[in-house]
């Protein structure tokens, strides 16, 4: 009888200092739903008028109302109507996110809508650019193609529904990592056939558009009874109305948010000049014939080394063009080095002068050339190359001086996790790049070159940097070297 | 007692609860997810969540300071990226310790006021560490500026990495 009472009495007091212990749980976890709210904009906002075939780019940003609060990590889910249809997304590195997207995912919606779900990290973040994390500024550029003629203006939305769009915090010190959307904005667009009068080929800036982050981009203008109006490509054909002496077309650059408009950027004398500057109208795009190498394969002893692939990204004038698994057309033995050949036509890309263009090797950093016969950094923004629009003419340039540093093999564990709900789903083999060479590389490296790890000829071996089919000492050498030298350029 | 009305009842409620709490409290603090039915993004910050098994501390002296390391249980370590942010200080110098025959590099992040050291254990097998054992890592010294106070602090983005399992080591 008295056992029984202590007993009860022991359970109920422990069942109290439980409850207690689960209300204060609670409170923390209320305490940590949010570290800060935000708000979230499509820009631009304002209609695009757009032709099928032409693209539409859009920049999705956020800026919170916490300013010690900043984004590592964002999900977000766009809705639209079929008119149209995604073609690429690239993060915005400036803010610290990964160029490429975790994921985006497309499914059709309800009625005539579609939506698509992109997921962006900052894996590829080195810790020496945690810094670059904001607290306000774009999340990504989406790309959309016209399709088809909307019959009227349709609306592009971010979906907040059911908490798909969520933006993560970074705060090291703790796992609340949410950000609440608060209020989302979206913008408009409208396909037409052509019949109707296209007053702009890319998106004009109300004036009064209120934008807390400018976001400035390049658009054409053109000349016309000595004023430059908006221009599209093909509104770029009407010679009659222009003045005599008065160059054809040029390119501007337009900021949102502030308002600005900063006429720069060469003038365009032609109509041939200006519809090879504007692209489309020969139906060519521009061609960057190139001649890379990777440090530390050598000549005649490179049988792992096979269809390596690269990723090239082409810069002008502030736009960019990502393309990836870009495989090169000839591999040569040189006397002292491999030289890799190919000729990469750049769709959707319609610059051909100040271009710069980043190579990446699948196991090595990203390298930035801009001059013909590069043998060292180019450590300047933009760049210098020029191409033509065709693969013969256009020039040949050869970067093989400088080569792609190896050692870039791994990146910091991380699940992710795509229709798979009963982890490990990725295993550590295949941790993406980093974009950085640091003690993962060097570890993961050194434990594969601890096993002397050896693939026959034509296989890959993640370690193996220097494309021997054999993991050993070499590559171990290969990585310090390269660490040698971007730490030399760092400090 | 227990033909009170109450006593069963009571009994299943406090079980019920205590179970709840075990559940719960177990659940909470493990991981950050962003979930929704499309894409689900995890990220495992080995940092934050898991035990420490390494501890950086300091010694001070005049106008330097030693960062030691001490291990809370035997582990074999292939190096770290260090990453030491400072305040208060000027004309900063650091001399590692302890590297011979390892890959060292270190050098002043001044934009953003960091020392950053690479200390790469060449050695197959790795550096040992022994448990409770501390080990100097880095000596700094420097100009205290006028005025402010000196700090000196680890980096979360500081990497400790395990020889063989390519792991990285929590630590405090």
């Amino acid at each position: 009888m008295k056992t029984g009472k202590i007993f009860l009495t022991l359970l109920l007091l422990a069942a109290v200092a439980g409850a207690l212990a689960l209300m204060k749980q609670n409170q923390d976890t209320r305490r940590g739903a949010a570290v800060a709210g935000a708000n979230m904009s499509i820009v631009p906002a304002a209609k695009q008028l757009k032709r099928p075939g032409e693209e539409l780019k859009y920049n999705v940003n956020f800026v919170l109302d916490n300013t010690n609060a900043r984004v590592e990590a964002a999900q977000v889910k766009l809705c639209y109507s079929n008119h149209i249809e995604f073609k690429s997304v690239i993060g915005n590195k400036n803010a610290g996110f990964d160029a490429e997207a975790i994921a985006a995912v497309t499914k059709a919606a309800d009625g005539n809508r579609i939506c698509t779900t992109v997921a962006f990290g900052s894996n590829g973040v080195t810790s020496d650019q945690l810094n670059k994390l904001k607290n306000a500024g774009s999340i990504f550029e989406i790309t959309f193609i016209a399709k088809t003629v909307t019959g009227g203006v349709k609306s592009i939305s971010i979906d907040t529904a059911d908490g798909v769009t969520v933006l993560g915090a970074y705060n090291p010190a703790s796992a609340d990592k949410t950000i609440t959307v608060r209020n989302v904005a979206g913008g408009q667009y409208e396909v037409t056939d052509g019949s109707t009068p296209s007053p702009t080929g890319s998106s004009p800036i109300p004036s009064g558009q209120p934008s807390v982050t400018p976001v400035c981009r390049f658009v054409w203008r053109i000349m016309r009874d000595g004023n430059w109006l908006d221009a599209s490509t093909k509104a770029a054909k009407t010679e009659s109305v222009r003045g005599s002496g008065e160059p054809y077309c040029k390119e501007v650059k337009v900021c949102s948010g502030d308002n600005q408009l900063m006429v720069i950027g060469q003038d365009y004398n032609t109509k041939e000049e200006c519809e090879a500057a504007l692209g489309g109208n020969t139906g060519n795009a521009p061609v960057l014939n190139y001649k890379v190498s990777y440090r530390g394969v050598l000549p005649n002893d490179h049988k792992c080394m096979v269809d390596w692939p690269m990723q090239v990204i082409v810069l002008s004038r502030g736009t960019t063009k990502v393309y990836s698994n870009v495989i090169p057309n000839e591999v040569i033995d040189e006397a002292k080095k491999v030289v890799l050949k190919g000729s990469l036509t750049l769709t959707g890309f319609n610059y051909t002068d100040q271009v710069a263009v980043f190579f990446k090797g699948p196991k090595h950093l990203q390298m930035k050339y801009g001059v013909q016969n590069q043998s060292k950094n180019y450590n300047k923004a933009g760049g210098e190359l020029v191409l033509t629009r065709d693969e013969k003419t256009s020039p040949w340039y050869d970067f093989s001086e400088h080569p792609m540093l190896p050692g870039d093999v791994v990146g910091k564990y991380v699940e992710t996790i795509i229709g798979c709900r009963e982890p490990p789903c990725t295993h550590r083999e295949d941790s993406p790049q980093d974009g950085d060479i640091n003690i993962l590389d060097f570890s993961y490296v050194k434990s594969v070159v601890a096993k002397l790890e050896t693939v026959p000829a034509g296989q890959n071996l993640k370690a193996d940097l220097n494309g021997n089919c054999q993991a050993n000492s070499a590559d171990l050498y290969l990585l310090s070297r390269s660490l040698e030298d971007k730490q030399g350029q760092l400090y | 007692m227990k033909n009170n009305k109450l006593f069963w009842p009571a009994v299943i409620l406090a079980v019920i609860v205590l179970v709840e709490v075990v559940v719960f409290l177990s659940k909470t603090g493990s991981k950050s997810t962003v979930t929704t039915g499309e894409v689900a993004t995890e990220q495992v910050d080995q940092v934050g969540q898991e035990e420490p098994v390494i501890n950086f501390g300091w010694k001070e002296g005049e106008d330097m300071r030693t960062l030691t390391m001490t291990a809370t249980k035997e582990l074999v370590m292939d190096g770290m990226d260090l990453y030491v942010n400072f305040s208060g200080a000027e004309n900063i110098t650091v001399k590692e310790i302890g590297g011979q025959g390892n890959l060292i590099y270190s050098g002043i992040d001044k934009d953003n006021s960091r020392i950053v050291v690479k200390y790469y254990v060449k050695a197959m097998d790795g550096l040992k560490l022994i448990a409770g054992e501390a080990i100097d890592v880095l000596d700094i010294n420097y100009q205290p500026i006028e005025g402010q106070k000196v700090t000196f602090s680890i980096d979360p983005s500081t990497l400790v990495v395990e020889n063989g399992t390519v792991k990285t080591l929590p630590y405090l």
